[in-house]
């Protein structure tokens, strides 16, 4: 805090300007007789005025000009202000001049009164003051809509009070430095504690952000607010987007599904039309780990990527975070997408029931005491029986059409003392089915797909007066993933059970002034048994030469394995902020050890028994970010850090991969600036280099070694920078715009020169608003522009006696571009009170312009005449949901 | 929202596919429509005879010129095609010439069960042994042979008889006594109700009128599955990958039809592996303008092996 003082700098000599009628009157008589002799009054004791202490916010100074009446005997007779500037700097003005005293003027010696014209400035200096105490001061808002929460009470151990003004702020003055525990609470609010450190002589400035419990709790009563601590926090993603369900829910082309919003966050590729794959700056889909709550589940969206595997009254938010994260996540070469799923402390029954085109969904919460609270939910599709039922075209052989559920139960219960237990599950199930009939044998084929997962989960979490947080995860779950095709005579089988088990466990809090630590355990064991039959080339790979729809290679082989890739990931990172809130650099490691088994190093023959083969790999994964404010508004940061990911244990088999394939490895490098615009705009630039290392290719020998279908020779690097411009809600608006700029390349083997990735996108582009008309209604619009992925050129072909069919020839791999996409969605939506109920109708529209955007390239029988799939036309999706 | 469904569903079907002729039964320019060899499978280092169905939108062979050759360049994991790249080429040091006449013999490579069959590739020393390829789906292995016929090159595929690795002695003898090397496939006629059996290019012309349809009937030999030799869908064994048993099969037949006017309902008709019937059904449309038209219908098994007929029609 700064000090102000007043400091007279005026001089008498300048200062005497004018004399009295008295003075003039003897200079007039003077004049007609001899020139008296004058001599000026002179200031013998100067007493300062106060800076007006109301005037100290200003942080200006300030001049008054006084008229000063001085006696014979040197003494003040009167003051006047001749000039203002204003009332508090005059009347200081006035009360320190007129304690003034003067060596009175004289005229031939003689002393006379006078009235002089004397400025008095007053200079707003700063003044160091070394204090010993410190101010806090702060501001809750809202968590969605970052709109200000009046009314909320912090609460400090000192036993100071605050309690938020209309602006969501409050104030501290005064208090001791060290740590002191900070209590948000309020009527009807769950009470939450955090820990901030003060230091002497500084203020420490706070946010705090609240959250709706639930959209029919907020109509209910305004008041009824959950309080989510988020700062200080230990920061430890440099680049990272959030976005709350409620606002995820609004975004065209969502459908209302929350989590379908991460397709439109920065760094994130625009998937093919019914693929749902995920990439993230540049990375393949595998690469990317999706997490819900620290449970790791195979997958975010279902098959066709229409929906996600949680059902959105689930979701409290979605966070994407491309690249550069901290230790505590690993095992991925990609970027990272943590699902944090809905607090569940609200009194009384609760729920919601949604319908449209594709599918139907029920969710119901209740509190069956004061702290034991549970919330069941699921989903299932039927757009397939709905196909079936109005047309007789068998849709399938066009068209996979998904058939997916999934189910989420979750039992919380709150222990007390800002600690709460949880037991929960989920479910998910896909399934596709393709058939094509055809009169000639060799081209009848069917297709069917599966991946079921489950999971079933514990989680502690503990907030310790201290300010600490306790979390610890362990979780057991399943994955079963199927695929059966049958192309002629060729047939293609791969069937994988998996067996997950993870524990994830991890302290965070302050231990110094400066300091805060995260210290953690990660562990994951997969044990998985895998049956395959087929052609080495089906499924293909990412970097197979190949055109869409081409049929599998005839060559056959099988093999069934069994693996198990275990880690267990110390970690450790420290949040160091030596001048407050200005730098925070945080350094971390993730010391993992790896284990990884087949059980058959070289392919079966005969009746010899399988050896199995085992490796073990220790990595040191140091990862550092940094952030500094270079004002209160504008930041940059900057990331980097080591990632390593083990083989897929399909790439494990002796006869389709390797089974002494080991960890993958990558360096992310991240650098960004953020700068706040207004209090709800913000911008954020980021750019990223990332450069992967021992990728898993297939062998390119021409005589390859025995159980070394697939190597290690690829090597890939992925470059670009994105730019989000972000309105949070304000009034009823929101919105983002993004774009990412980027190109990722792979190097499959040494002797190879670079190439395009198969998923590589130049521009991607997003832009997307949703605004609140009233009454109910809601709009919302979204564009998205974005370059096609590569594909490599089809340049001539050749009979093929064999199959009687033609076979492509290739030109240079990936070096042409399915044309770019663009597509404009609406959405509007109209919400109803139904007694105490709400209703939602809504109607998502994609591709509101028809625009036949091209999906993938296919020819003609010959190969010598290309065409497009278009991706889907115009696409109304109508719903409905009520939640009570 | 139901009706909304069916919008969505009409849509996709409509929206998604690209309008590309798919038919290939028209031929209207030289063109190889089949590649066999004589016997159909052989061992290495036996002689084959190669001959080539290269017809024109004349309806007559067409002269060539052709230019055989062996290939020798194994394909690699990493294409997804029947054959390297390299053999699909005019020329290249991957090729073992064998010679330009319509029907060119030739001795199987030596090496065509190592580099194109299950024979394990050499070592270097210190280096791990290399890896067999693959057989198909019924248990064969092929030698590539690359025909450079006028300016289309195609590719024919020559089953080789090679040893069955990982085999038990019980399971050599099982094989050794229901297995045998494969035979061509041979038309025994093309029929119509109205007309009869066709006659054969050569031996007559098939006289119909403008727009007239025939219902055609392609029938091949009913095989006894134990019989050694066969032209029609043979039974054969092979020790299946996945199982590592041998097991019993019977061949895969289609046919090919293709004709210089007129339009066939499909392009390829046949019976699958499950189905003994020894014929199969199409119909062709005669042109609407009178004037001279000609079918091949080609059946080939899935070991590789082919057989094809020829016929000439009057149209009126």
């Amino acid at each position: 805090m700064t000090r102000a003082a007043a400091t007279l700098v005026a001089l008498l000599s300048a200062s005497l300007v004018a004399w009295t009628s008295v003075a003039r009157a003897a200079q007039g008589d003077a004049a007609q007789t001899a020139r008296p002799a004058m001599v000026p009054p002179k200031l013998v004791r100067f007493v300062e005025a106060e800076f007006p202490p109301s005037e100290l916010a200003a942080e200006k100074g300030a001049t008054v000009t006084l008229q000063i009446a001085i006696k014979d005997s040197g003494e003040v007779a009167a003051v006047a202000v001749l000039e203002s500037a204003g009332a508090a700097f005059d009347a200081a003005a006035v009360a320190a001049a007129s304690q003034f005293v003067f060596e009175p003027a004289t005229a031939n010696g003689k002393p006379i009164p006078v009235r002089i014209t004397y400025r008095y400035e007053f200079t707003w200096t700063p003044t160091l003051i070394r204090r010993t105490t410190a101010d806090f001061t702060g501001t809750v808002r809202e968590r969605v809509g970052k709109q200000p929460a009046a009314g909320v009470k912090v609460a400090l151990d000192t036993g100071a009070v605050a309690v938020t003004d209309a602006a969501g702020q409050f104030t501290f003055g005064d208090l001791p430095p060290g740590t002191h525990s900070v209590t948000l609470s309020g009527e009807r609010l769950t009470t939450v504690a955090t820990s901030e450190l003060l230091e002497a002589g500084k203020k420490l400035e706070a946010t705090y952000e609240i959250e709706h419990q639930t959209a029919k709790a907020v109509a209910e009563d305004a008041d009824d607010l959950e309080i989510v601590v988020t700062a200080p926090r230990l920061d430890k993603q440099v680049v990272t987007t959030e976005v709350a369900a409620e606002q995820g829910r609004k975004v065209p082309g969502t459908q209302g599904d929350v989590l379908k919003v991460v397709e439109d966050l920065p760094g994130v590729a625009r998937s093919a039309v019914g693929s749902g794959a995920l990439v993230v700056w540049g990375a393949a889909p595998e690469d990317t780990r999706v997490y819900m709550d620290g449970v790791r589940v195979p997958r975010l969206y279902h098959d066709g990527g229409y929906r996600s595997v949680v059902q959105s009254d689930m979701v409290r938010s979605v966070e994407l975070v491309p690249g550069g994260y901290g230790p505590s996540y690993g095992r991925g070469l990609g970027g990272l997408v943590n699902v944090q799923m809905s607090r569940l402390d609200e009194p009384g029954l609760h729920g919601s029931v949604g319908a449209d085109t594709l599918d139907t969904s029920v969710s119901v919460r209740d509190a069956l005491t004061d702290k034991l609270h549970v919330a069941i939910g699921g989903r299932k599709s039927y757009l397939d029986s709905v196909v079936s039922a109005f047309t007789s075209q068998n849709v399938g052989e066009i068209v996979p059409i998904p058939r997916y559920y999934d189910g989420q139960a979750r039992i919380v219960y709150d222990l007390g003392g800002h600690e709460t237990i949880e037991i929960g599950g989920l479910l998910s199930s896909d399934s596709t089915t393709t058939t094509v009939a055809s009169p000639d044998p060799a081209l009848t084929s069917t297709q069917t797909t599966g991946l079921d997962f489950g999971r079933v989960y514990a989680r502690y979490e503990k907030h310790t007066e201290a300010g600490a947080t306790i979390l610890v995860v362990p979780s057991w779950g399943k994955d079963v993933s199927t695929l059966n095709s049958q192309f002629g005579s060729t047939p293609t089988s791969l069937r994988d059970d998996s067996n997950v088990l993870g524990l994830r466990a991890s302290w965070r809090g302050p231990v110094a002034r400066f300091a805060s630590v995260g210290l953690g355990l990660d562990a994951e064991i997969v044990s998985s048994s895998i049956q395959r039959v087929g052609s080495l080339a089906a499924p293909p790979r990412e970097g197979d030469v190949y055109v869409f729809g081409e049929p599998p290679s005839g060559q056959l082989d099988a093999d069934s394995w069994s693996t198990v890739v275990a880690s267990v990931a110390p970690y450790g990172e420290v949040d160091v902020a030596p001048f407050g809130d200005t730098l925070h650099v945080v350094p971390g490691v993730r010391f993992e050890p790896y284990v990884l088994t087949t059980s058959r190093l070289v392919p079966q023959v005969g009746d010899v028994p399988s050896v199995g083969f085992a490796q073990q790999t220790t990595v040191i994964e140091p990862r550092v970010s940094a952030r500094y404010a270079i004002t209160n508004k504008i930041s940059v940061k900057g990331a980097v850090g080591l990632y390593h990911e083990p083989p897929s244990g399909e790439d494990l088999s002796a006869v389709f991969g390797s089974p002494k394939l080991g960890l993958s490895s990558a360096e992310h490098y991240v650098l960004g600036a953020a700068a706040k615009l207004t209090h709800t705009l913000d911008v954020e630039l980021t750019g990223f280099l990332i450069e992967d290392d021992n990728l898993v290719v297939r062998s390119a020998a021409p005589s390859p070694y025995l159980s070394q279908a697939l190597v290690q020779e690829g090597i890939g690097r992925s470059y670009g920078a994105q730019v989000l411009l972000r309105q949070q809600q304000i009034g009823r608006f929101f919105g983002w715009i993004s774009y990412t700029l980027m190109r990722s390349e792979r190097k499959d083997h040494p002797d190879l020169d670079w190439r395009l990735f198969d998923y590589d996108q130049t521009h991607v582009f997003t832009a997307l608003a949703s605004y609140d008309l009233g009454r109910g209604f809601e709009v919302g619009a979204r564009f998205r522009y974005a370059t096609g992925f590569p594909r490599t050129p089809v340049t001539g072909s050749y009979f093929d006696s064999l199959s009687d069919s033609y076979q492509p020839e290739f030109g240079a791999h990936n070096s042409i571009r399915i044309p770019a996409f663009y597509a404009l969605d609406a959405r509007v939506s109209k919400r109803f009170a139904i007694g105490k109920t709400q209703a939602e109708l809504y109607l998502d529209v994609q591709n509101v312009t028809d625009h036949a955007n091209p999906e993938e390239i296919v020819y003609d029988p010959t190969y010598s005449k290309p065409g497009y799939i278009t991706g889907l036309p115009i696409l109304p999706v109508l719903g409905a949901r009520w939640s009570w | 929202m139901v009706s909304r469904a069916l919008v969505i569903a009409l849509l996709l079907v409509a929206g998604c596919e690209p309008n590309l002729d798919q038919r290939t039964f028209a031929v209207t320019s030289p063109r190889v429509l089949a590649v066999r060899s004589d016997p159909a499978e052989a061992a290495p280092g036996a002689t084959v005879t190669l001959s080539t169905l290269y017809v024109g939108p004349d309806g007559g062979a067409s002269a060539g010129p052709f230019d055989w050759a062996f290939c020798d360049d194994r394909n690699p994991l990493a294409n997804l095609g029947p054959v390297s790249p390299a053999c699909a080429a005019a020329t290249g040091s991957v090729f073992v010439e064998l010679g330009t006449s319509p029907s060119q013999g030739g001795a199987m490579p030596a090496e065509a069960c190592r580099d194109f069959g299950p024979d394990v590739p050499p070592a270097e020393t210190g280096d791990p042994p290399g890896r067999p390829v693959d057989p198909d789906s019924t248990g064969g292995y092929y030698q590539p042979v690359r025909l450079v016929a006028g300016d289309q090159i195609a590719i024919g595929l020559v089953r080789i008889t090679c040893d069955v690795p990982g085999a038990t002695p019980d399971q050599l003898t099982a094989l050794a006594a229901s297995d045998h090397p494969n035979t061509n496939p041979q038309i025994d006629g093309v029929s119509d109700a109205t007309l009869g059996t066709l006659v054969l290019a050569g031996s007559g012309t098939n006289k119909v009128s403008s727009s007239q349809r025939l219902e055609l009937r392609a029938t091949w030999a009913s095989c006894d599955p134990s019989a050694t030799s066969c032209t029609g869908s043979e039974g054969y064994a092979l020790l299946d990958a996945q199982t590592h048993q041998v097991v019993h099969a019977r061949e895969q037949m289609r046919v090919s039809w293709l004709a210089t006017a007129g339009t066939f309902d499909s392009d390829r008709t046949g019976r699958g592996a499950t189905d003994p019937t020894p014929y199969t059904d199409d119909g062709w449309t005669a042109p609407t303008a009178p004037g001279q038209a000609w079918i091949w219908v080609v059946l080939r098994d899935d070991r590789g092996g082919v057989g094809w007929r020829s016929y000439t029609f009057d149209v009126e």
